[in-house]
C-alpha cells in the first residue's frame, strides 16, 4: 500500500499538468503580490524612516494577501479564485480516466488490490489538488510579507477593514493574523482536495477527459447562479452564496459569507461519497 | 464535393455528441427567464416582458467596474455561465475527431485544408446554434406568457439587468444589432479556442478563453472580447458604449486570424503523435 501511494504521489507531482496548474496559480499570485506592493508604496511608505509610517493597520501584510485582497482591486484575486475549481482538477484528476481508456489500469490492479489502488489514487489526487491551491496562496503571502509590515488589523478602522464579524475565522484575523492565514490555507487545501476527489469519482461516468475537467467546473458556476438567484428567494438571505466552492474558497468579497459547519459538512460528504463511488465502481468489470 | 462530405460527416458526428448540452442551455434560459419574471412580479408599472427584456437579462453582463467609486462588485454569474457553456460545447469534438474516425477522413480527403475548414465551419455553426437555442427558448417563453415578440426594451427590465442608469441613452432602446454582433464574437472566440487548442491542448485553451472573459468583466477595453458580449456596455444602451459594428469587425478579424494561424499550426501537426495526449 505504501509503495502504491508513493508511486501515485510521484506520478501526481511529477507530471507536466501539475506543473502547468502550479505555474498558472503562482503567476497570478505573484502578479497580485506585485499589485498589492505597488499600491502599498504608492501611499508613501518610506522604508528608511520608520517614523513616517502613518498608514492604517489594514494596509498590513495579511490584508495585502490575495486571500483578503484589500490592496489589490484588480481582477487578479477574482481570476485566481474564479478558475480555482478548474485549476485544482488539472494536475491529476484525469489520471483514472486515462488509465481506464488506455488499459494501463489492468497493470496495477493485477499486482495489488483494487481497493488499495483506488485509495492511493484518491490520496494522490487529494494532495495534488490541495498543493495546487495552497502553494500560490503561500507564495503570495511570503512575497507581500517581504515588503509590507505585518500589522494586526484594528477592527476600529471602519470601512477599510475587509473582514467583518460574519466572515470565517474573523476572530483569528483580528487577534493573530498568521494563524488566520494558516487556517484559511488549510481550509482551502481540504476543500479543493475534496472537490478533486469528487471529480475523480466521475471518471467512471464521463468518457471524455475534457468533459471530466470542464463539466464539474461549469457545475460550480451553475451552483453559484442558483445560490445567487433561487436559494435566497426560496430559503432566505442566509442561504445566499453558501453552496459553491468559489465562495467557500474565498470567504471575503462582496458579502459572500459561507458557513463553516456547512463547508466542512459538504467537504466530508464529498470525500466520503467519492471514495464510496470509486471503490464500488472499480469492483465492476474493467474494459 | 470532398468538403461537403467532410462537413456532413462533422455535422452528423459532432452534434450526436453535444446535443445533451443544448438541453442544458434551454433549461438554463428557462430558469433565467423565470427569475426575471420573479424579479419584476411586484414592480409597479410592469406592462409585460418583451423578448428583448429576456435577452437583455441573460446577456447584460456588468457595467464597467470601478473600485475607486467603492462600487460593490456583483459577478455576472448568469452571463458567465451561458458563455462558459457556449465555449465548452464546441471544444472537444474537433480534437477527439483527430484521434478517431476523423483521421481516416483526413487521409481520404487528402487535404488538410479541407479537413481544417470543415472543423472551423462546424465550430462556428455549433456556436451560432447555441445562440439560436438560447434565443429560441426565450422566444418560446415570450410566447407562452403573451409577451411582445420584439427586441425593444422596457425601463424596468433595464433596471433589473443592472445597467448603469446614469449613462443610459434616452429611449426607445432596441437590442437587435447587439444580438447579431455578440453571436459573431462568440463564434470567433470559439474559432480562436480551436486554434489555441492545437497549440496548448483543449483544456488550457478553454482556460485561456475563461481568463479572457473574466478579465473583460473587470477591465473595460475594446481589445477584450467580453466588451462586445455585454449588453450593459453596448452603445445600444449607454453613452460611449462598445459599438456593435466594432464588434462585427473585431469578430471577423479574429476569425480570420484564428483560421489562418490554426491552419498553419495544423498543417505542421504530427497527428500520429497526438494519441492519448489529451
Amino acid at each position: 500500500m505504501k509503495r502504491l501511494i508513493s508511486m501515485e504521489l510521484n506520478k501526481a507531482i511529477k507530471n507536466r499538468w501539475f506543473a502547468i496548474a502550479l505555474a498558472i496559480g503562482c503567476a497570478l499570485a505573484c502578479a497580485s503580490a506585485f499589485v498589492s506592493i505597488s499600491a502599498f508604496f504608492s501611499y508613501g511608505f518610506d522604508t528608511l524612516d520608520s517614523t513616517r509610517y502613518y498608514q492604517l493597520s489594514t494596509s498590513g501584510s495579511i490584508c495585502a494577501w490575495i486571500g483578503v485582497g484589500r490592496l489589490d482591486s484588480t481582477f487578479l484575486p477574482w481570476l485566481f479564485f474564479g478558475i480555482a475549481p478548474l485549476l485544482v482538477t488539472l494536475p491529476y484528476t484525469w489520471s483514472l480516466r486515462s488509465e481506464l481508456v488506455s488499459g494501463y489500469i489492468n497493470q496495477p490492479i493485477s499486482r495489488a488490490s483494487r481497493a488499495n489502488y483506488i485509495v492511493s489514487k484518491y490520496i494522490a489526487v487529494f494532495c495534488s489538488a490541495g498543493i495546487a491551491i495552497a502553494a500560490p496562496l503561500v507564495l503570495n503571502y511570503l512575497i507581500v510579507s517581504c515588503f509590507i509590515p505585518s500589522y494586526i488589523p484594528d477592527p476600529g478602522e471602519g470601512l477599510s477593514v475587509p473582514i467583518d464579524e460574519y466572515c470565517l475565522f474573523s476572530q483569528l484575523f483580528f487577534t493573530y493574523p498568521p494563524a488566520y492565514f494558516t487556517v484559511i490555507v488549510l481550509f482551502d487545501f481540504v476543500l479543493c482536495g475534496a472537490w478533486a476527489t469528487v471529480v475523480l469519482s466521475l471518471s467512471f461516468f464521463l468518457d471524455n477527459r475534457i468533459g471530466l475537467l470542464v463539466i464539474p467546473f461549469l457545475f460550480q458556476y451553475f451552483l453559484r447562479y442558483a445560490n445567487q438567484i433561487f436559494l435566497p428567494e426560496l430559503f432566505g438571505e442566509a442561504f445566499r452564496n453558501q453552496f459553491n466552492l468559489i465562495s467557500m474558497l474565498w470567504p471575503v468579497p462582496s458579502g459572500d459569507v459561507p458557513n463553516l459547519l456547512l463547508s466542512c459538512l459538504l467537504a466530508a460528504i464529498g470525500l466520503t461519497a467519492s471514495l464510496v463511488l470509486c471503490t464500488t465502481a472499480i469492483r465492476r468489470d474493467l474494459p | 464535393m470532398k468538403f461537403i462530405r467532410c462537413i456532413v460527416f462533422d455535422l452528423r458526428e459532432g452534434f450526436a455528441s453535444v446535443w445533451p448540452l443544448f438541453v442544458v442551455v434551454i433549461v438554463f434560459q428557462i430558469a433565467n427567464a423565470a427569475s426575471l419574471r420573479f424579479l419584476l412580479a411586484g414592480f409597479d408599472g410592469n406592462t409585460g416582458v418583451s423578448l428583448g427584456d429576456y435577452v437583455l437579462f441573460a446577456y447584460s453582463g456588468i457595467r464597467e467596474y470601478s473600485p475607486e467609486e467603492y462600487m460593490r462588485f456583483n459577478f455576472p454569474v448568469a452571463w458567465a455561465f451561458l458563455l462558459l457553456l457556449g465555449f465548452y460545447i464546441p471544444l472537444a469534438f474537433p480534437f477527439r475527431d483527430m484521434k478517431s474516425l476523423g483521421r481516416s477522413i483526413l487521409v481520404a480527403t487528402g487535404s488538410r485544408w479541407i479537413w481544417w475548414l470543415s472543423k472551423c465551419c462546424w465550430v462556428a455553426l455549433c456556436s451560432v446554434l447555441v445562440t439560436v437555442a438560447s434565443y429560441g427558448t426565450l422566444v418560446g417563453v415570450t410566447l407562452l406568457f403573451d409577451g411582445d415578440l420584439v427586441l425593444q426594451l422596457h425601463e424596468y427590465a433595464i433596471w433589473a439587468s443592472r445597467v448603469d442608469l446614469n449613462l443610459l441613452l434616452p429611449g426607445p432602446w432596441s437590442i437587435g444589432f447587439f444580438t447579431v454582433s455578440s453571436s459573431l464574437v462568440c463564434a470567433a472566440l470559439c474559432l480562436c479556442q480551436l486554434a489555441l487548442s492545437l497549440l496548448l491542448r483543449p483544456t488550457i485553451a478553454y482556460l485561456a478563453t475563461v481568463a479572457s472573459l473574466f478579465v473583460s468583466i473587470f477591465v473595460s477595453s475594446p481589445s477584450l472580447p467580453g466588451e462586445y458580449l455585454m449588453a450593459a456596455r453596448s452603445m445600444v444602451l449607454i453613452e460611449q458604449g462598445a459599438r456593435c459594428w466594432d464588434g462585427v469587425v473585431y469578430a471577423l478579424a479574429m476569425a480570420a486570424v484564428a483560421m489562418t494561424c490554426g491552419f498553419v499550426l495544423f498543417s505542421r501537426l504530427d497527428i500520429a503523435d497526438r494519441e492519448m495526449a489529451e
